[in-house]
């Protein structure tokens, strides 16, 4: 048959360009003037914590290349890998790119879902009907948000729905030092001084791993000063080869250790006598501290830790005595690990309170910022009904992580399963995978009881498969926002975070879904005094006028970094609750319910035993942050998969050779994957990578790649928690023994 | 091409483009209308069934939120194996030159149906063969990647005789300029 210009316009019935082309009239329009030039925008990374400043090149709304900010405090002008290869997360072919919902009601991660598109109007719609009848036949207890307390309409949004359970991961990473440091100092020191550091001590904190740029530039610089750095670590890990001292710990014991530090520091009269005598409560307590810590003797903590007694004293002595020094906790540096990490960041606090250096140079100190008003601030909303209903994860039970508003993913499933079963009735999840839960197959399982589950996020993750409705988030590469300074802040200073491109897709911020779902279902929240819609862009504009940093969000955005020029000083009041203005070394606030006033010794939760004998350890490797990296084309080259590290020691004993299959196997479950021999850690440890084994099924790159860390570490119960004295909620989310087999083949 | 005119060429690559870009049966089965008797039939007997199948196995294959087999965009088969690479820019320069652009502003530009409904276009439009010959080299050999891929995964008839026929497409030799 002949193709003819009528043939094509009989199709399409219209008329003007080519008939091709007219008939693709949904898909093609006359071009537009010429492309913007070749343009710069400032922004900051969203990878991790480090936000690092970024000039981004745009060419002709494709984003080109991403370098650092000079200006900038925290990256001070350089870019990681990760951060650098930001592009290719923005591309990467498998973003979440449209709404989509299940037609294939059974879930499983070997069904197919049946997806099909659906439009936004869709899928708010139906979410807020979901939302709707559950409130009402079950009420705000049988919804479940698996996110971060964050962005602040958002939890406006979870506020005036009377959302009882938001959980976030902050139990496997850092709560029990953030409730710790809130009662001892008064706050959460984000930032360590390590640039004008002279002794450092680091417990577990991979930092030169980790890469998180605003640690690193401190502790290259602190060390080409000639600062010491002494790293504790089962594994001879990246930050121990940077350091002057490696001292191989057994696991879980890093608690002795520092006691027996303030044991010595205390005895021997090392501490700073003008800081602790000023501003603690050391002169009111004196005699309980003293007496306290006068049974950890370093002699007793080398029988815990296998470091011996007078390495020990010395690092001690030299801790307080080259000055200034610091032992930062961060996240996840032991301040989630093990059951006994509550206590770790308790007798840390204390070691850092004996030098004198809280918010000193050399030490942690409090981030200096300039105030940001929050919506609820610009907006006043009408007041918030009162949280009524049970806690799925059991917080209630843990009354300083209550009042810290933080959820419990380590309790998260337990209290799906067992505590109250059939409870959830619906759930979203907020850019989380199960690979950041420990036991994430116990997760899988909970979530598959729910009724109704959204997952909102920029990439396929596990969560995707039990899904019914998935959103397509944008990424912070298609985010507005300001990004005050606080890992690195002894002046304030404020970044623009936007838009280098537009949104792909059809990829939404979850300020956009806070604002529609709250005008569904709780209109009187979401309206400015005038009865319109609030805005999240004429809020943030109103946020720029108010912090005083320009007319506009545009008008700040197209300078993109301000900073105040102000001297640091010290302070000299900590706004410790109880209101004395001092650092508490002795909290009596803890003592009146139920938890030790001074840090104290408790084991692990689980030790090596006939079966299991040896210790399972975990690390995220330098390439990834979290798991989103993992199926990123470039940093995928890089390391692909994931193995089981041993000893060659170990090997001989269990006759695994190189590259050998080996299973190692919990009391919870089991992964079977090739071993590595490296001499880098302990002959009784076995050390596997965290970020791998994603079970979604088409992930192209990452999909059944290596296997996933968590299969073997145990979650618990609230009431395990709290036999094993873990009152501050860390998630002890490297807590595993384990048995370790080669698999024959 | 071996089998037939340019005007036949470029009702398949107008169909397929359709197929690429559009779950709905109606707009495929308009566009199969100018095939070739043969291949129209076969085009209907594939699309036969349930709307709803063909949708779900588009969004399968092609946009799947658990990451999908065959991703459609040119750049994905790049190097980089990241989207809204060279291939973007230079499609874009492309459907410029002719003075059109996408009306999707924020996706890639070097998605396989825009392409072929771009090189229909340059054929129907009595594009010299040099040019036809540059749009191919650039955009249109790695379609074999991609139908070998839809081949591979696709379940339903309709996908399985679009993976088919584009291979075809960019195995046949150029038509003349007649
Ligand atoms: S350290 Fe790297 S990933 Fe983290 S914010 Fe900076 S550039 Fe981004």
């Amino acid at each position: 048959m002949a193709l003819t210009r009528r043939s094509f316009l009989q199709i399409t019935g219209a008329a003007g360009a080519g008939p091709v082309l007219a008939s693709f009239g949904d898909v093609f329009r006359p071009a537009q003037p010429a492309p913007l030039a070749e343009r710069t925008l400032i922004t900051a990374c969203g990878l991790c914590d480090s936000a690092c400043g970024i000039r981004a090149t745009v060419r002709d709304g494709v984003l080109r290349f991403l370098e650092g900010l000079p200006e900038d405090l925290q990256g001070r002008g350089h870019l990681c890998g990760k951060g650098a290869a930001g592009a290719a997360l923005l591309y990467d072919p498998d973003r979440l790119k449209y709404p989509m919902k299940r037609t294939n009601p059974a879930k499983g991660l070997d069904e197919d879902p049946g997806w099909v598109r659906i439009t936004w109007t869709e899928a708010l719609d139906t979410i807020a009907a979901r939302f709707q009848e559950v409130l009402d036949k079950h009420g705000p207890e049988a919804l479940l948000f698996i996110s971060r307390p964050s962005p602040d309409i958002w939890v406006r949004f979870l506020r005036a729905i009377g959302v009882v359970n938001r959980v976030d991961h902050i139990d496997v990473c850092y709560t029990a030092d953030r409730v710790v440091q809130r009662y001892m100092i008064g706050g959460r020191t984000w930032c360590t001084d390590f640039d004008n550091s002279r002794y450092i001590v680091l417990f577990g904190w991979d930092l030169v791993a980790r890469n998180k740029l605003v640690f690193t530039h401190g502790i290259v610089a602190a060390k080409e000063k000639g600062a010491k750095v002494v790293c504790f670590n089962p594994q001879y890990s990246i930050t121990a080869r940077f350091a002057d001292e490696w001292h191989p710990i057994r696991p879980g014991s890093d608690l002795a250790v520092v006691l027996a530090m303030i044991h010595v520091i205390l005895a021997e009269n090392l501490f700073d006598r003008d800081f602790v005598t000023n501003y603690t409560n050391f002169p009111q307590y004196e005699a309980q501290i003293r007496q306290h810590f006068a049974q950890y003797t370093p002699e007793w903590a080398e029988r815990e830790s296998d470091i011996p007694a007078a390495t020990i004293r010395r690092i001690a002595r030299e801790f307080a005595t080259i000055r200034p020094s610091v032992a930062p906790s961060y996240k996840k540096t032991l301040t989630a690990n093990y059951a006994n990490s509550g206590q770790f960041s308790q007798a840390v606090c204390i070691l850092n309170i004996l030098v004198g250096n809280i918010d000193r140079p050399g030490g942690p100190f409090f981030a200096r910022t300039i105030s940001i008003p929050g919506v609820d601030a610009i907006v006043p909303p009408p007041r918030y009904p009162t949280p009524r209903g049970r806690r799925v994860d059991g917080r209630d039970k843990l009354p300083f992580v209550q009042e810290d508003d933080s959820g419990l993913f380590s309790t998260l499933a337990d209290g799906m399963l067992n505590r109250y079963p059939g409870m959830i009735r619906a759930a979203f999840i907020n850019s989380y995978s199960l690979l950041s839960f420990p036991n994430p197959r116990r997760m899988e399982e909970a979530l598959k009881t729910v009724p109704f589950v959204v997952v909102m996020d920029t990439l396929p993750a596990d969560g995707t498969a039990l899904a019914d409705i998935v959103l397509p988030s944008t990424m912070y590469l298609e985010s507005s926002d300001l990004v005050s300074r606080d890992r690195y802040a002894p002046r304030p200073q404020v970044v623009a975070r936007q838009p280098v491109v537009s949104p792909m897709f059809e990829a939404r911020s979850i300020s956009f879904v806070a604002i529609e779902l709250g005008k569904r279902l709780a209109p009187d929240y979401f309206k400015n005094p005038d009865g319109s819609w609030i805005s999240t862009s004429a809020v943030l504009d109103e946020r720029t006028r108010r912090a005083g940093l320009g007319a506009s969000f545009a008008e700040f955005a197209a300078r993109g970094i301000e900073t105040r020029d102000q001297p640091f000083v010290p302070r000299t009041t900590f706004a410790t609750p109880g209101g004395t203005g001092k650092c508490q070394i002795y909290v009596p606030q803890f003592a009146e319910r139920g938890a030790e006033p001074l840090p104290t010794w408790k084991p692990r939760r689980d030790v090596p035993s006939a079966e299991y004998p040896y210790y399972y350890l975990t690390y995220i490797p330098a390439v990834h942050r979290r798991n989103s990296t993992e199926n990123n084309a470039i940093l995928h080259e890089m390391m692909p998969t994931n193995t089981a590290m041993i000893n060659p020691a170990l090997a001989a004993k269990l006759g695994v050779r190189e590259g050998d299959l080996v299973r190692i196997r919990s009391r919870v479950g089991s992964i079977e994957l090739p071993a590595h021999l490296t001499e880098t850690l302990r002959p009784d440890c076995v050390l596997v990578a965290h970020g791998f084994g994603h079970r979604s099924r088409f992930l192209r790159l990452a999909s059944g790649k290596g296997v996933r860390d968590g299969d073997v570490i145990p979650d618990w119960s609230v009431d395990e928690m709290l036999q094993a004295g873990d009152w501050f909620g860390s998630g002890a989310i490297m807590d595993a023994v384990v048995r370790i087999e080669r698999v024959a083949v | 091409m071996s089998t037939g005119s340019r005007e036949q060429l470029a009702a398949r690559c107008a169909f397929l483009a359709r197929g690429f870009l559009s779950t709905d049966p109606e707009a495929v089965r308009q566009a199969a209308t100018l095939l070739a008797a043969q291949e129209r039939q076969a085009a209907e007997n594939a699309l036969a069934g349930d709307a709803a199948e063909l949708e779900k196995e588009y969004v399968r294959l092609f946009l799947s939120p658990s990451g999908a087999p065959c991703p459609p965009w040119q750049s994905a088969y790049s190097e980089e194996g990241t989207l809204m690479g060279e291939p973007h820019a230079s499609a874009l320069e492309w459907y410029r030159s002719k003075g059109v652009e996408p009306v999707r502003e924020s996706e890639p530009a070097d998605h396989a149906g825009m392409l072929l409904a771009f090189y229909a276009h340059l054929l129907e439009s009595q594009a010299p063969p040099e040019e036809l010959a540059a749009f191919r080299q650039q955009h249109l050999m790695w379609l074999r990647q991609l139908s070998e891929l839809v081949g591979e995964h696709a379940r339903h008839p309709f996908y399985r005789l679009v993976a088919e026929m584009t291979r075809r497409v960019v195995d046949d030799s150029l038509p003349g300029s007649g």
